[in-house]
């Protein structure tokens, strides 16, 4: 643990999880005793092989999957501990997802899918409608409003999604593989918005990623094998 | 919010959710119209039998309707019929004297029975008189004459304008007997009506009997037959503990029988309908809810609580099942409200319809807004009640599994089906791959398995349940008497009870049932022709009675010193 960085900075801990998955009876290792600090502001790409354990964490951080042993923080709060629905509220209030694909509800358009969340949290109905409408206007997506996921190209659902990820001002945003399914243009075009963020805004940000590209804009970088972190580095003093 | 979700997603696979909605609506359309047909089945039942005489309610002094004698003549008739007449919930009374008598014109007779009545006051309970269809109704006290019934008026070789002998035991216990002529012949198509009953003025008949204030019934029709309960109470009350008051459905037992048979076939048809309406929803709500595991997963993902989309999924089901129940009630209700107007024509089954007593060829189905309400109601309740399992499911889903498309609590049955390890016969590879697609779900396998064997086994049971209710009407009534096969003289059958329908028009001359009442002079009987009726006193008659002059009819027996009164053995449903 790095003894520089202060206990208010730290907003998720990692405190040695592991995560055994049960296939057919026969007990996979997904990931070992692991220990990991993010700090607000991070901007981390976890990398590494298929199979390395990268998105297994992402999961546990992000409150989706539970570690076999070991304990996981955002903030004060120990997300191990959690039942089901205290678990949802966490995700709700704390923590904004991208996923590869299917990251939209289907049947809302692109400013239903940004409202939906803060929908959840209870937002107003006119300052939701204008966070949403002004998000995807920064992330160039006016004029797109009313269209269904259907009618957006993957790049633009992303983007979405994105927007959606942020709007409801989350402790950290954990996009998993954003840029798998987008042609080099959109991948590229989705890490400069997603930088931007981060740099205007201080939003934490942790990827899971095969992507070169996201590894070269990432300020720290994580690097999985077999389930281990094998390397931590920070890239760009802050 | 979970509203707008739940009727975008409805309508997101529009033809599932159509054929879903009319699985509903289809089956609850037919449910109500098949219960407004037995519902207007039933009441034309119920209104033709007590309209045409046995009335909603009859006041008798005790034990009279157990055991009809003139031994149990109300003495204070008229006390008891303005007692009766002042209880609000009697629209008209009236009284009524009645006894079993032998009927007999030329070499032809039949056990009836004969009613007093007070005209004026009869017109306002029954609808006898405007069932005239040859001669005239008696019109009001000083009427004369005798009116009967179509069948008895074949059977004796009767028209209006012909005399009919009547013998009978007066009040006395002397036979009494007399000459009266046919004033009108009345066709009202309950057999036991045309065929057993014949109606004078009340003075005639006590005239006849030699009861000068004997009343036997005092029959009552209510300004609500529904509430009949009250008003049997209300009218024990008022008519005081010597008296019995007795509704239609104990008047009247075949009808009360056949009611309740039709209800209990609607039901069983109505549990029918609800399990095939449980299966045609279950089997698309869990479709729409595995196929869409995914966005489940990332609705959980980003936050959802796991009580919304349970919510979710109940909601859309509702949604379903709303459209279902509003096109289900418009179609059913605008069907039966049609046919309720224009009448269904049943004559072509004349036969059949004749088993139930009061019932015309042409059945008017009903509405009632209860029962609709109801049949809704548990279909909604049924609908929603198929959610359940989708949506706990749904809820209960973990979103890492769930986002990865494998479902969360069913992962890992569905991998092994996938992956086809649970089906190692090795047959012909379609039929392997059709095997191993039922596993591949096999819930929604077996919901669609349950549904189809179920419709077989109602179908064997409905046709169980009607050929097991004909064989116990056929053993029943073969069993006590009639036999499987009776040797009788040629004609006899016709003469005895004609067949039906028969009209005014096609009398035979064939020789009917001989007997010597009709002939002989009884030793010590008054036998004289009556004058004009004067000024009489209401009487009543149950078909209790009636069913003891059809015995006594069928019997046709020298008399003895009494005409029979005792009721038979019950036949039919046991």
């Amino acid at each position: 643990m790095d003894a520089n960085v202060k206990p208010a900075d730290v907003i998720v801990r990692v405190e040695h999880a592991t995560k055994v998955y049960q296939r057919d009876s026969i007990p996979v290792v997904a990931l070992k005793p692991t220990d990991l600090e993010i700090r607000r502001g991070d901007f981390v790409a976890l990398v590494g092989p298929s199979g390395s354990g990268k998105t297994t964490l992402l999961n546990l951080i992000g409150g989706l999957d539970r570690p076999t042993e070991g304990r996981i923080w955002i903030g004060d709060v120990d997300i191990t501990a959690l039942d089901a629905k205290a678990l949802a509220e966490v995700r709700l209030r704390q923590i904004g997802f991208v996923f590869q694909e299917y990251n939209l509800v289907p049947v809302l358009s692109a400013l239903e899918n940004v409202e939906y969340v803060m929908l959840l949290q209870r937002v107003g109905d006119a300052e939701r409608r204008a966070r949403a409408m002004q998000l995807l206007a920064e992330l160039g997506l006016a004029g797109l409003e009313d269209r269904r996921p259907n009618e957006l190209s993957g790049g633009q659902q992303q983007r979405v999604a994105v927007a959606r990820a942020i709007a409801a001002r989350p402790v950290i945003v954990l996009p998993d593989e954003p840029t798998a399914n987008l042609d080099s243009a959109s991948g590229s075009a989705l890490m400069d918005m997603m930088l931007r963020l981060n740099e205007e805004e201080g939003t934490t940000f942790v990827f899971s990623t095969h992507d070169p590209m996201v590894v070269e804009r990432a300020r720290r970088v994580i690097r999985l094998r077999d389930g281990s972190i094998e390397s931590d580095e920070q890239k760009v003093a802050r | 919010m979970i509203w707008t979700l739940a009727a975008r997603n409805v309508m997101r696979n529009r033809r599932r959710s159509v054929i879903t909605v009319l699985s509903i609506a289809v089956g609850l359309a037919a449910l109500t119209f098949l219960w407004g047909f037995v519902d207007g089945m039933n009441q034309q039942m119920v209104t033709n039998t007590t309209r045409y005489f046995a009335a909603d309610v009859q006041v008798h002094l005790k034990g009279y309707h157990d055991d009809p004698s003139l031994d149990r003549a109300i003495e204070s008739g008229a006390r008891v019929l303005d007692a009766v007449s002042g209880d609000p919930a009697v629209a008209a009374a009236t009284a009524r004297l009645e006894s079993t008598v032998l009927a007999s014109r030329g070499d032809r007779s039949r056990g009836i029975v004969a009613v007093g009545i007070d005209p004026a006051r009869e017109a306002a309970v029954s609808d006898l008189f405007k069932a005239v269809v040859d001669g005239r109704p008696l019109a009001g006290a000083e009427s004369t004459g005798v009116l009967v019934g179509e069948a008895m008026a074949e059977a004796l070789a009767l028209r209006a304008g012909d005399d009919l002998v009547l013998v009978g035991q007066a009040y006395d216990g002397s036979i009494a007997s007399a000459r009266m002529p046919v004033r009108g012949v009345f066709r009202t198509r309950i057999d036991e009506l045309d065929g057993y009953v014949a109606v004078m003025p009340m003075a005639a008949m006590r005239d006849f009997l030699a009861a000068p204030n004997a009343v036997t019934a005092i029959a009552v029709r209510l300004r609500d037959r529904a509430a009949l309960a009250q008003a049997v109470d209300g009218l024990a009350t008022r008519a005081g503990p010597d008296h019995e008051v007795v509704g239609w459905p104990v008047l009247l037992p075949t009808v009360a029988v056949s009611i309740r048979f039709h209800e209990v076939t609607g039901f069983v048809i109505l549990a029918i309908f609800f399990v095939m309406a449980a299966a045609g929803v279950a089997n698309p709500v869990l479709m729409a809810v595995l196929e869409r595991t995914r966005e489940f997963g990332i609705m959980l993902a980003v936050g959802t609580p796991p009580g919304m989309l349970f919510r979710l999924v109940v909601a859309e089901t509702a949604l379903l099942g709303i459209a279902g129940l509003a096109i289900g009630n418009l179609v059913g209700l605008g069907a039966t409200a049609a046919f309720g107007r224009a009448g269904i024509d049943l004559g072509a089954f004349e036969a059949g319809l004749r088993t139930m007593p009061g019932l015309a060829d042409v059945i008017y189905p009903i509405v009632r807004a209860e029962r609709s309400v109801v049949i809704s109601l548990l279909v909604f309740l049924i609908a929603l009640a198929m959610a359940l399992y989708p949506a706990l499911r749904a809820a209960r889903l973990e979103p890492v599994a769930a986002i990865r498309g494998t479902g969360g609590p069913a992962a890992s049955g569905r991998r092994r089906a996938h992956a086809g390890g649970s089906v190692r016969w090795r047959g012909p590879v379609f039929a392997r791959i059709a095997a191993r697609n039922l596993l591949r779900n096999r819930k929604r396998s077996a919901i669609t398995a349950f549904a189809a064997a179920f419709a077989i086994v109602a179908y064997v049971f409905l046709y169980g349940f009607f050929d097991g209710f004909g064989e116990q009407i056929v053993d029943n009534s073969t069993g006590y008497i009639t036999g499987h096969l009776q040797i009788e003289r040629q004609g006899l059958r016709r003469d005895s009870r004609p067949n039906w329908p028969s009209t005014m028009r096609t009398r035979s001359s064939r020789s009917s049932t001989r007997c010597p009442v009709s002939r002989a002079q009884p030793l010590g009987c008054r036998h004289r022709r009556l004058p004009a009726a004067r000024p009489s006193r209401p009487a009543s008659c149950s078909t209790a009675s009636i069913r003891s002059a059809s015995a006594a009819s069928r019997s046709c027996t020298a008399p003895s010193s009494k005409v029979p009164r005792s009721r038979p053995a019950p036949s039919g449903m046991s």
